[in-house]
């Protein structure tokens, strides 16, 4: 048993936990027909979280954290994006199904085409789901009280501090990026990127029905931004950011005392110190140059090179000014793993570091 | 509608609606779950079940106080004032006349009154409407307005004339009936007041009934306006809740459920009804800190303004009482609230939130014990602790060590300290949890020797001893002399019994004689030069010690010197030291070089060294590291300060702050605290750590009722921020009173006295050993040779007096061989000593007027005083017992008192007064008689003063206060 749970102790720190989340996803997409039409597979794909937490509660570390009245949310959260994504993927592979039948979607059959009244069918079902939900919400708060913490104390912070679980994501972004980036550049993007997706994304391929085959780059881009970048990012910073903000195992002891050898190296040195054998230039922007080049070059070099190789239907399809800001948008949204990656891989600290002013990215 | 047009919706409308139906009711019975929820608090039940508990004190008490009545009176009572009733019937007529007037009265009387009230109302107005308009058309401009208001002046005069005649009308009436029912009344009334207790107490079992008046009153909604069942909150003005950013009135909910807590009727209940301990000191209102003043959570901590058992943060005594709660009530441990509540055990520790500085905390014994050991063991040595701040070293000073005793003799001491000598302090500082592997057994004994030989080489002062030739002593006289001058108040000689329970009842006080070493053994560690030198002047080898100076004699220093260095200890005869291993030494010295040079130069400079020259190097960096200082005076470390965390504020320190090692302890700070003090190096067991970062704290090998002290008492040394309103005034008396009891803490006072009730140690070894001298003496009668009881010392005698006796102590009591020392006080220390007597006893101080020079007394009732105190039959005979100058008195030694020739300038003439009057109240016990039991004139002994007692006590102050002028 302890073996077990070293091995998924082991699996769960962050680069393994990550990559094994993308392999997941893109194999899901891969065999989206088996693991939405074979019964077998679909069933155990949706039992596959309920299964993992009863197992894992049963163990005292992770059932201490797990019992927390603040994190029974992500732990139903996990079981609801699980089903939400399966459901729509099921949704979506009928009718591509359907399409490649030649019949039209599920949605434009004659009679679900047919118009239905406000009232009743819609506001009425409306109204007995809000009755629903508040009888949840009510039952739910009285049955578990919200936890309440001792009052703020500005000498004594938490350990681990965390922030409320829809930041989580971004607490966690704080670990590999400058809070300039993390806190300020990434957020704003995240809501300007979201606002900007109907005015980027024209196709109007999908509107009004599931379907995956005509929309895979959209969907898949979708997906990975909010099931890797975000929702892992949350159920990570819940269960497994622990004291000091190490990272733990599911089933190991939150221990104030572990101690971790963070010692992350920047570009620079790398470049200066380790590569060409000379020491750190005292002028900053020599020192820096070959970050400041690499920056430079990923949203410069690096789009025209994607576009001119792989990304020509793009481009001719939303014209320069949508594809000019989507790649952008891309191009962030791709940084952000890989320089998490390349934290884990080779402790890079930061590309760009000058804290002669504050500046690192 | 739906009906009506059914088949065309998308969804079916019957079914739809049956689910509306049932979600509709299940949203209302969810919401009436949630109002439920949020109306059955449990401190409800606690209060419905009170006031069961109530009604059955009530009963109890309604049945103690029938009990109580005397039937017989009571019957008598009501016989009377059936009678009286009988005797009112003939005049039945005219009562009932009486009684219809009155009422006609009454109602004129209501409408007259209403006239005045109009009238008088009436010309106010009229009166402000005259000065308005003269004011602004002058006198002539406003006769009719005066006409006004003199018209409604008249008025008034009028009705309040009509009101006093028919006052005085009906006073005619109602006197008339009260004289005609005056027996009833008289008779009534006594059965009232008889009856008034088991009235008052049927009255509150009405109240307490649950009728539907309660139920109305507490039903949901109309608990909002005026329930009985409600959370009893103290709001306390002067301690405030710490909010970090802000701080608000503290609010302590406590006694919403704690019903009983402030009352002593409820002490036979369980919690939570139970009164609480100790009412004359808590809770109760008038009580010293009364619960409104200073709510709970000033001494219990737990979260004030919580109303459920768990969210208040209580916390069990022990394992059996959390499981317990667990089972009972769904206790939790709740990690979130910072100030979780004090177990019952620890309770002791909340006092020194305002009483930090206190000298004394003696209603808190636990907590006393605890840091009387903090004291006793030096802890603010390498500990800096507030209450210490300006404390002196625990140690004896080793700036001359090599004179008093031997490097052999040091090294073992070292070693082992407690073999030498089980109860002292000095605690062991090798061979511990941390340092007993093969490596440090080798390392252990070269660093003793290291550090002996800094000692030694640094040491000075060996040709100053002794002060003069010591002649030669003879041990049995030496023996005589400790066990009678006063030696043994603060040490033992042999083992010490300790007290039966120690820690729990008067600890710290037990044992004032463990104030000094204990001095068995002496004979092994100290040279006779020194020892001679030593008790005859203490202050000459060490200048802080608090060794006073007995006035011995050459010879009797002598003496006292061949008895003590015959106390020798087995097995310390000729102490060695054994061969150290030099490669070790090497070693060792290298890494404490390399601290401060490159690892090259380091080993030049070993090298470079010579043995001796290592030993120093090594024994001053050991000394350094190991805080030798903190406790002990050593030549180059004078001004080296604390080497540990401070502990001033440690009650307050963040558990995540504490390295709990890998002991697996529960993380709690006493758990923590209770562990380093039984084994002070344990964190450092199975990390993996170089010699330099090892934890250093010696091991003091204390009994587990001493750590439970120790860590209570360090438990209560909290940030804890109380306003000075909050705190005992700091009045000047009080003032005076707590520098004269740390005076009184330092010197042992109580070693030899009682002080304030307390102390007195030596008492039983002087009587043990005046009875083995005189087998026929009884034991009051031995102990009468003690020093004397302090009780009231201030009233008694005069500040000038005690100073000058403090000084410079004289014989007041010749019969004793117990010797009052000579203390090397200063004039700060003399005159709060003084000040500290007075203020004890509430008397002025220094001067007053009864005892300057300028007063005096009438010569006739000094002579009749003199009379009075004569040694002849049907007199006083004072001098039977009292000195009359250097002339002894006639009784047996042991009634024997001071020489009254003393008094006028030591005591204070009141005290006198008082002296003679009750002898006993002032001092129990005492041998003097008790001539004036009885004040009444007449009753007194002197013819020439009226045999009247008060005239007698005055004329004997007056002689004793004249007696050699």
């Amino acid at each position: 048993m302890e073996f077990i749970q070293n091995i998924v102790n082991w699996l769960f720190a962050p680069q393994y936990l990550v990559t094994l989340m993308i392999i997941g996803l893109v194999l899901f997409l891969k065999y989206r027909v088996v693991c939405t039409q074979n019964k077998v597979v679909a069933y155990s794909i949706l039992a596959f979280p309920v299964v993992f937490f009863a197992i894992a509660a049963m163990e005292e570390n992770f059932w201490i954290q797990f019992k927390r009245a603040d994190n029974l949310p992500i732990a139903l959260l996990m079981f609801l994006i699980v089903f939400f994504v399966w459901f729509a993927m099921k949704k979506a592979v009928d009718n591509d199904l359907r399409i490649a039948d030649g019949k039209p979607p599920h949605e434009a059959e004659p009679e679900e085409e047919e118009k239905v009244f406000v009232w009743p069918d819609l506001v009425y079902t409306e109204f007995i789901c809000v009755l629903l939900v508040s009888i949840f919400l009510v039952v739910w708060s009285i049955a578990i009280p919200a936890p309440l913490e001792e009052p703020a104390n500005p000498q004594l912070t938490p350990n681990p501090s965390k922030a409320p679980w829809y930041f989580l994501g971004l607490q966690e972004i704080l670990v590999y990026f400058d809070p300039w980036l993390a806190g300020v550049v990434i957020p704003t993007l995240i809501i300007v990127g979201l606002v900007a997706i109907p005015y980027i994304d024209t196709n109007t391929k999908g509107n009004g029905y599931y379907t995956f085959a005509e929309r895979r780059s959209e969907i898949f881009l979708f997906l990975f931004g909010f099931l890797i970048l975000w929702i892992s990012l949350v159920f990570q910073g819940t269960f497994l950011r622990g004291p000091n903000w190490n990272f733990y195992g599911p089933f190991e002891v939150w221990d104030t005392h572990k101690v971790l050898a963070l010692n992350n190296v920047q570009l620079s040195e790398y470049i200066w110190a380790r590569m060409l054998g000379v020491g750190l230039p005292s002028n900053w922007f020599i020192r820096e140059i070959f970050g400041i080049v690499f920056v430079l070059a990923y949203f410069t070099v690096l789009p025209l090179f994607l576009t001119k190789k792989y990304f020509q239907y793009y481009l001719e399809k939303m014209g320069p000014v949508r594809y000019g800001v989507g790649i952008f948008l891309f191009m962030f949204l791709i940084l952000v793993p890989i320089k998490m990656y390349l934290r884990w891989t080779v402790n890079l600290k930061y590309f760009v570091s000058i804290p002669e002013f504050f500046f690192n990215i | 509608m739906a009906k009506k047009r059914k088949g065309v919706y998308a969804r079916d409308i019957d079914k739809l609606n049956v689910i509306f139906a049932i979600t509709a009711l299940a949203s209302l019975l969810s919401v009436g779950w949630m109002a439920y929820d949020d109306f059955a608090r449990p401190w409800k039940q606690y209060q419905r079940r009170f006031r069961v508990v109530q009604g059955e004190v009530a009963q109890q008490q309604l049945q103690d106080a029938e009990g109580q009545v005397d039937q017989q009176a009571l019957a008598q009572l009501t016989q009377q004032r059936d009678a009286a009733e009988q005797a009112l019937q003939g005049n039945s007529d005219r009562i009932e006349q009486l009684d219809s007037e009155l009422a006609a009265l009454g109602k004129q009387m209501e409408m007259a009154d209403q006239n005045f009230r109009f009238a008088r109302s009436n010309y106010d107005a009229l009166r402000w409407e005259f000065e308005e308009t003269r004011q602004e058309h002058g006198e002539e401009g406003a006769t009719g307005e005066r006409a006004a208001m003199e018209a409604a002046d008249a008025e008034i005069a009028r009705t309040a004339a009509r009101v006093e005649a028919l006052t005085l009308e009906q006073q005619a009436l109602e006197g008339e009936r009260d004289q005609l029912r005056n027996d009833v009344t008289v008779a009534s009334s006594e059965i009232t007041t008889t009856n008034s207790e088991i009235d008052r107490l049927r009255d509150r079992l009405d109240t307490l009934r649950f009728d539907w008046v309660y139920y109305l009153r507490n039903a949901p909604m109309m608990d909002a306006f005026n329930p009985s069942v409600r959370i009893n909150q103290a709001v306390l003005a002067n301690i405030e809740m710490d909010l970090n950013f802000a701080s608000a009135p503290r609010v302590d909910r406590c006694e919403t459920c704690h019903l009983g807590a402030r009352s002593s009727d409820y002490e036979s209940y369980e919690q939570p009804y139970t009164s609480h301990p100790r009412l004359e000191l808590f809770a109760a209102d008038d009580s010293i800190h009364p619960s409104d003043d200073f709510g709970c959570t000033v001494c219990h901590l737990g979260k004030g303004h919580a109303t459920s058992f768990e969210s208040a943060v209580h916390t069990p005594d022990n394992e059996s009482e959390a499981k317990r709660w667990h089972d009972e009530l769904g206790w939790e441990h709740i990690e979130l609230w910072e100030w979780p509540m004090r177990p019952g055990r620890e309770i002791e520790a909340s006092c020194l939130s305002c009483h930090a500085s206190d000298a004394w905390i003696s209603d808190a014994p636990k907590l006393e014990y605890g840091l009387g050991l903090i004291d006793k063991l030096g802890c603010n040595g390498c500990h800096q602790i507030d209450r210490w701040d300006d404390a002196r070293k625990t140690g004896p000073s080793l700036m001359n060590v090599a004179v008093k005793t031997t490097p052999e003799w040091a090294f073992n001491w070292v070693t082992d300290p407690k073999s030498f000598r089980p109860e002292t302090p000095m605690p062991t500082f090798f061979d511990l949890a941390n340092t007993s592997d093969e490596n440090w057994t080798r390392r252990n004994p070269m660093e003793i020797d290291a550090i002996v030989a800094y000692l030694w080489a640094s040491s000075g002062g060996a040709s100053e001893m002794p002060l003069d030739p010591a002649p030669s002593g003879v041990a049995a006289r030496g023996e005589e002399l400790v066990n009678n001058v006063g030696c043994l108040g603060c040490h033992t000689i042999g083992e010490f019994e300790q007290p039966e329970e120690p820690g729990i009842d008067d600890a710290r006080f037990a044992s004032p004689r463990q104030h000094g070493p204990n001095l068995s053994g002496l004979g092994s560690k100290v040279n006779a030069d020194w020892l001679f030198t030593w008790i005859r002047n203490p202050s000459h080898y060490w200048d802080e010690t608090v060794m006073p100076n007995l006035r011995l004699t050459s010879q009797e220093g002598a003496d006292i010197t061949a008895y003590l260095m015959a106390q020798t200890r087995e097995g310390w005869d000729s102490p060695t030291i054994p061969q150290v291993d030099a490669s070790v030494r090497d070693e060792v010295v290298l890494e404490y070089l390399r601290r401060q040079l490159p690892s090259e130069q380091a080993q030049t400079q070993v090298d470079a060294m010579d043995t001796e020259a290592k030993r120093v190097y090594l024994g001053e960096q050991l000394i350094s590291r190991y805080g030798c200082f903190g406790c002990h005076l050593i030549p180059g470390f004078e001004s080296a300060g604390r080497i540990g965390t401070s502990l001033s504020e440690w009650g307050s320190k963040a558990v995540a702050q504490l390295d709990f090692g890998l002991t697996g302890l529960p993380h709690e700070r006493r758990a923590f605290l209770e562990q380093k003090l039984r084994s002070p190096r344990s964190y450092d067991v199975g990390r993996v750590r170089n010699s330099q970062d090892l934890l250093r704290m010696p091991n003091f090998q204390l009994q587990e009722h001493e750590i439970e002290a120790i860590a209570g008492a360090i438990l209560g040394f909290t940030d804890d921020e109380i306003p000075d309103a909050a705190k005992p005034a700091a009045t000047p008396d009080r003032i005076a009173i707590e520098a004269g009891r740390k005076i009184v803490e330092k010197y042992n006072c109580r070693g030899c006295h009682i002080v304030e009730d307390r102390g007195g140690a030596i008492r039983d070894v002087i009587a043990d050993v005046k009875m083995a001298g005189d087998p026929g003496l009884s034991r009051p009668a031995a102990l009468t040779f003690s020093p004397p009881n302090l009780r009231s010392e201030g009233a008694r005698v005069q500040p000038a007096w005690l100073y000058g006796f403090f000084k410079e102590p004289s014989t007041v009591r010749p019969w004793l061989d117990v010797r009052m020392p000579t203390f090397a006080f200063d004039d700060a220390q003399l005159n709060a000593l003084t000040q500290y007597f007075a203020a004890v006893d509430g008397v002025p101080y220094p001067f007053e007027e009864t005892f300057t020079g300028s007063h005096s007394y009438p010569a006739n009732l000094v002579a009749e005083g003199g009379q009075l105190a004569a040694d002849q039959p049907g007199r006083l005979q004072c001098f039977s017992c009292h000195f009359q100058g250097a002339q002894q008195p006639r009784v047996a030694q042991a009634q024997w008192a001071p020489d009254l020739a003393l008094a006028a300038d030591r005591l204070r003439p009141d005290w006198i007064n008082g002296w003679i009057k009750d002898p006993q109240s002032l001092q129990p016990g005492t041998n003097m008689p008790q001539f004036y039991s009885n004040l009444e004139p007449g009753r007194g002994y002197w013819p020439a003063l009226n045999n009247n007692p008060e005239t007698e006590i005055s004329a004997l102050v007056a002689y004793i206060m004249s007696i050699g002028k």
